[in-house]
């Protein structure tokens, strides 16, 4: 059975690259375009991973992480920040003292290898 | 006019008194109660006959004095204090001058005045500016391009992956992602080289009214989209002007592309407005782009339009096309200012002479 992927992105272009890119490599994908609607789909889907951006409108990537981190359900899934932000520290602001780190941090434009390799080593 | 005995160095009270006149800097010779006492002919020129005024009236448009009053200062321990200061010339322009206070004291060693001695370097500053906006431009703009090149990579890789797999939608798909991405990066070019030029704008009689409604019919149905109340206020007494229509329908096109940004990275609201006005002042053609987005920190409260705007825009666009937005409007010889309170929203506003 695949592993599921969900993608939590406001680019359209980044979300059917990122799609196309897992689909190839076995994974299933479920598009979201901002934090709520991330957050909406999350339950339903149940995902082993989430790819997710920083700035995107309606609720931002550290709104989603935020509320994934406080939920007994979700806070356990793995979670990739792929962001155009060099310092996902910036955005976080103090939140990233008191919460927990993601797993993994790409900046955009990212190697389709690397993201590949930090999606196999977390979601196997 | 007598002659300074410049080979002698006996300087004669005359030849004081003219070296005090025409010194290359704004002197002005300052009492207890902060009323000017003596200035030299450079500082009449530029901020009028003060004497017997007070300072911070004159010069600073103030009701009360300074709170980080140089003088004040040198009255209290006789040291020399330096600092930068905005001041508002005659003609009501804003200045940035570098001053020095300095102690008078008389035969006894009181201090009897303050001396204060000032340099113009509102170029400097205007330059400095320059410098901070592109810095910012710049910064943001690495975040756009990053974005189109992950939309190009994409592209790239759904073209490869259909042609390989045979999939013509996939291959098709790619290749719109590819063809978007390069116009974005075109726009992105369009405007660095658009504020890297100096032009000149053709002038004719326009309606300005009818440009403003062109935008509004462009806008309304994107908004519409995004759950953007847009209204639009036309004032029928604003009637013609002289400018130029392409130039204004950039600008207030980009304003309100900032408003619409504005609005869709505000978390805090559901329902979201922008309002599009014209206005008739006198002599003077008013726009106004108003939204109820996000609004400025409350740090850029005091800000002027260069300083905040490239802080804040540009985590979100590039800050180019607010670029693009001041130097049109300076070019077609308008003015823009803002007014944003947090959480709240924001209004642009544009100011053209109608002649």
């Amino acid at each position: 059975m695949s592993k599921k992927v969900l993608i939590v992105d406001d680019e359209e272009d980044t979300r059917s690259y990122l799609e196309a890119l897992l689909s190839d490599n076995g994974y299933e994908t479920v598009l979201a375009e901002d934090g709520e609607d991330g957050f909406r789909k999350l339950s339903d889907f149940m995902p082993d991973g989430i790819i997710l951006d920083i700035i995107m409108p309606n609720q931002t990537g550290v709104g989603f992480y935020r509320k994934l981190k406080k939920s007994e359900a979700h806070k356990n899934i793995p979670v990739i920040i792929l962001t155009g932000v060099s310092s996902y520290k910036d955005f976080f602001g103090r939140s990233h003292l008191t919460l927990p780190k993601p797993q993994e941090f790409m900046e955009k434009p990212f190697s389709t290898e690397e993201l590949l390799g930090k999606i196999k080593a977390l979601i196997p | 006019m007598s002659n300074i005995n410049i080979n002698g160095w006996e300087l004669t009270k005359p030849d004081y008194r003219q070296l005090f006149q025409n010194v290359p800097c704004y002197i002005s010779v300052i009492d207890r109660d902060f009323r000017i006492i003596q200035t030299n002919r450079l500082f009449r020129e530029d901020f009028g006959d003060c004497e017997g005024k007070l300072c911070y009236k004159s010069y600073k448009r103030r009701t009360e004095p300074c709170v980080e009053c140089p003088v004040s200062k040198t009255f209290d321990d006789g040291e020399v204090y330096t600092g930068e200061q905005h001041v508002i010339t005659r003609h009501g322009n804003e200045a940035f001058m570098v001053v020095y206070s300095s102690p008078l004291r008389n035969d006894q060693g009181d201090i009897i005045a303050v001396m204060e001695m000032s340099t113009n370097i509102t170029q400097i500053k205007h330059l400095q500016t320059g410098l901070t906006m592109m810095g910012a431009a710049v910064t943001s703009m690495a975040h756009k391009i990053k974005n189109v090149l992950t939309g190009l990579d994409g592209g790239i890789y759904l073209v490869n992956s259909g042609l390989k797999k045979e999939n013509q939608d996939k291959t098709v798909k790619g290749w719109s992602i590819v063809q978007k991405n390069v116009e974005r990066i075109q726009t992105v070019v369009k405007d660095i080289l658009y504020c890297a030029r100096d032009r000149e704008h053709d002038l004719t009689t326009i309606d300005p009214n009818a440009v403003v409604k062109e935008i509004y019919s462009l806008f309304r149905e994107t908004s519409a989209m995004k759950e953007i109340y847009l209204a639009m206020e036309l004032d029928p007494e604003l009637g013609s002007m002289t400018s130029n229509a392409e130039g204004l329908h950039t600008i207030i096109n980009n304003l309100l592309n900032n408003a619409m940004e504005a609005c869709k990275f505000d978390l805090d609201k559901r329902l979201h407005a922008i309002s599009l006005r014209t206005k008739r002042k006198g002599p003077l053609a008013i726009f106004e782009v108003s939204d109820n987005g996000h609004g400025f920190p409350e740090e850029y409260r005091d800000c002027r339009f260069n300083d905040a705007v490239f802080k804040t825009r540009g985590n979100y666009g590039t800050g180019l096309g607010l670029m693009v937005t001041r130097k049109l409007v300076h070019e077609l010889g308008g003015s823009i200012t803002f007014s944003s309170y947090p959480k709240k929203g924001s209004t642009f506003r544009v100011t053209f002479p109608i002649q």
